[in-house]
């Protein structure tokens, strides 16, 4: 008789956290706070505790305080932000729970900042229009001791690479221990991803090769706004770091784009480039064509970014990472001055489309933070996190987190236990340790900077037409098909080509998404279809998969329910 | 990206906090040695999450086409 077990290290449980980030704990410890008989076990590739890109980041979050107007912030984000393709539903759910959520996050001994009277501190930062809190950034270890305490299980160092399927359910998922090679079959009668997007955008976003999203599409889940996954941003040409060099470029005829093409945000004294709108960024790539697009110092915005000197953040550990993070800049190449400037994009998604409850299309299945930052809708046609907000990323994985944990656990009191089929088991354990089993090939490191090469350049990834987006595709077609000649020395290099692959399928749900949206809209810029079509085109594009090809519908956005309308 | 991740032995207290402080497992422990190394200092991202987590202040990250930090 075969077993499981000959296959691999097998663990049941209620429910199963992929990714132990700022979305995946809160759903772990919920899940467990609110269903404390319901096992609840938490995965992640790295070191559950260390891992995930909170620790990492600026620790500044969303956060609509009582005084703040709703309905203004939900219409600015809807008519400037989302361009009506906001689930607008969602979007006042989402901006009604923020306070509570942070005070969650402080309960749970995380440091969110308060004032004296224990009241939590927002305040808008200098670049914002809506509210923000903070927290130091230990808050990841916080939450860790805080899940080990409520009884959450931690699991370090395995990769989830597939999703397990009961006919249409999903019930758990098959992974690896990237240090000793270990296979694990993990049988969850609940399963929330919460690793992540495909994020381009820097170094520090490593992790986030999109393993969650490539395997809920592979398991057949629904993506949704993924053509908009993209961040674009001006850049110095050829290196170089300027802090909020959009605020100082001009055309080669000497007027100030800023002026030229956003008026209205500069009329606000908001000096943010995750403001930037979509006019901006076409209007400076047009003039990049007319000649050189130069960076002119000797204008500038007030300094942003930092929190105003009432709100009084005391962050030591913030302060103490970004303090050692200085050091680095002695190392890059100073910019020249008034250096030329270029649109520079990164590539990215977060496509997976859920409920309000953070479910997925399929039963069995949740996703939250950065996997559905953009599947969710609640920010409409925005690019990946942060999308056209700061700070939104860290509550958004933080709401997701508090509603999905609670609906996971409550749905596998009704869930059955798992069945899973030995013979599928088998074959997922094969294709995941074969590039074990080769000594040559391509190499996963190879295959990811092939794709950023066919994707990063501008007239690539960014000015879309029919034409060079059907070349684009086929070249990451290509290279997943290349993806079966991938190798491994070790399970550290199996690790790197379950990322590749995933980012080959991530590229691909976006091309075909931005394929079809025949209009332009918000960072999504079709040089064949330059005007945004709202007769046409106020429709979600969906794409999933069925029997291994690749299906795409629209649905369209109900805005006869919703309170703003184009 | 690649870096030169330079461990001061001498100061180390063998913790292991650096294996887990790197999200990406460029950092692994070395049983018999009983010490950390680099063992995939082509796949570093000079996050300096390994320095500033580690208590003895032994670890030194630098791109890898530097040797030393400058004065
Ligand atoms: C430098 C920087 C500054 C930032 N500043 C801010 C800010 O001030 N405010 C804000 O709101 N946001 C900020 N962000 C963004 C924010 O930190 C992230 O968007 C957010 O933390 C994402 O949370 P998450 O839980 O969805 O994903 P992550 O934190 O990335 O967690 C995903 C986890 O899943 C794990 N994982 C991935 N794939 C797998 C797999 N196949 N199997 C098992 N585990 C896997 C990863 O190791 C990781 O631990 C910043 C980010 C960076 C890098
Ligand atoms: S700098 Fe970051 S990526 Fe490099 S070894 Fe240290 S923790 Fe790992
Ligand atoms: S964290 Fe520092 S002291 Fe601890 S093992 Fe690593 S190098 Fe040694």
């Amino acid at each position: 008789m075969t077993k499981l077990e000959d296959l691999g290290e097998v663990i049941s449980t209620d429910v199963l956290v992929a990714g132990s980030g700022i979305a995946g704990f809160p759903a772990a410890i919920k899940a467990k706070e609110t269903s404390p008989e319901k096992d609840v076990l938490i995965v992640d590739k790295a070191t559950v505790g260390w891992a995930g890109l909170a620790p990492k980041g600026g620790g500044v979050f969303w956060c609509i305080a009582p005084e703040d107007d709703l309905d203004k912030f939900v219409e600015y984000h809807v008519k400037n932000i989302g361009y009506y393709l906001n689930d607008q539903e969602l979007l006042y759910l989402n901006a009604k729970e923020t306070y509570g959520a942070a005070q969650q996050l402080a309960e749970w001994g995380v440091k969110v900042q308060r004032d004296a009277q224990g009241k939590l501190l927002t305040g808008h930062l200098l670049s914002s229009r809506w509210s923000h809190a903070g927290a130091d950034l230990d808050m990841i270890s916080l939450l860790s001791a805080r899940a080990r305490k409520s009884g959450v299980k931690l699991l370090s160092k395995v990769q989830i690479v597939e999703l397990l399927k009961e006919g249409n359910r999903i019930v758990g998922a098959v992974g690896f221990n990237v240090i000793d090679g270990r296979f694990y079959i993990i049988k969850a009668k609940s399963t929330i991803l919460a690793t992540g997007g495909l994020n381009r955008t820097a170094a520090m976003f490593t992790p986030h090769y999109g393993e969650g999203v490539a395997a809920a599409y592979q398991a057949g889940a629904e993506m949704r706004n993924a053509e908009f996954g993209f961040l674009i941003h001006p850049r110095v040409k050829g290196g170089g770091n300027i802090p909020n060099l959009a605020f100082n470029i001009h055309n080669a005829a000497g007027e100030y784009m800023a002026e030229k093409y956003m008026p209205e945000v500069l009329k606000e004294e908001i000096y943010d480039t995750a403001i930037l709108t979509p006019a901006f960024v076409v209007g400076v790539f047009n003039e990049m064509r007319e000649g050189p697009i130069r960076v002119d110092m000797s204008r500038t915005g007030p300094e942003r970014g930092g929190p105003p000197p009432e709100l009084n953040w005391n962050r030591p550990k913030q302060t103490s990472y970004f303090t050692r993070l200085r050091k680095l800049s002695k190392y890059s190449r100073p910019a020249p001055p008034n250096p030329e400037a270029e649109i520079g994009l990164a590539a990215g998604c977060s496509p997976i489309r859920v409920d309000h409850e953070m479910k997925t299309s399929l039963e069995g299945l949740w996703a939250i933070g950065d996997t559905s930052y953009n599947g969710s809708a609640w920010g409409g046609a925005v690019c990946m996190a942060p999308g056209r907000m700061r700070g939104s990323p860290l509550m958004i994985g933080l709401l997701g987190g508090l509603r999905s944990g609670p609906a996971a656990a409550r749905a596998a009191s009704q869930a059955g236990s798992p069945q899973i089929n030995y013979d599928e088991v088998k074959r997922l354990k094969d294709e995941m340790f074969a590039p074990l089993q080769s000594s040559q090939g391509l190499l996963p490191q190879d295959a990811i900077q092939e794709l950023d090469g066919i994707v990063s350049p501008v007239e690539n990834g960014f000015s879309r037409t029919k034409d060079r987006m059907e070349k684009v595709l086929s070249r990451i077609q290509g290279v997943r098909q290349k993806c079966s000649q991938l190798y491994a020395k070790d399970s550290h290099g199996l690790m790197k080509c379950n990322e590749a692959k995933s980012m080959a399928v991530c590229l691909e749900i976006v091309f075909n998404a931005a394929l079809a949206r025949t209009e332009s809209r918000a960072y999504h810029y079709r040089e064949d279809y330059p005007e945004r079509d709202d007769k046409n085109w106020l429709k979600w594009i969906i794409v999933k998969q069925e029997a291994g090809k690749t299906v795409l519908s629209t649905e369209p956005v109900p805005i006869d329910k919703y309170k703003f309308k184009p | 990206m690649a870096a030169n991740i330079k461990f001061d032995l001498d100061l180390c207290s063998s913790c292991k906090t650096c294996v887990d402080a790197c999200f990406i497992d460029v950092i692994r422990w070395d049983d018999k040695k009983e010490q950390p190394f680099a063992a995939y200092p082509e796949d570093c991202v000079l996050c300096l999450g390994c320095e500033e987590a580690c208590p003895a202040q032994c670890i030194e990250v630098l791109p890898a086409a530097v040797s030393a930090a400058p004065q």
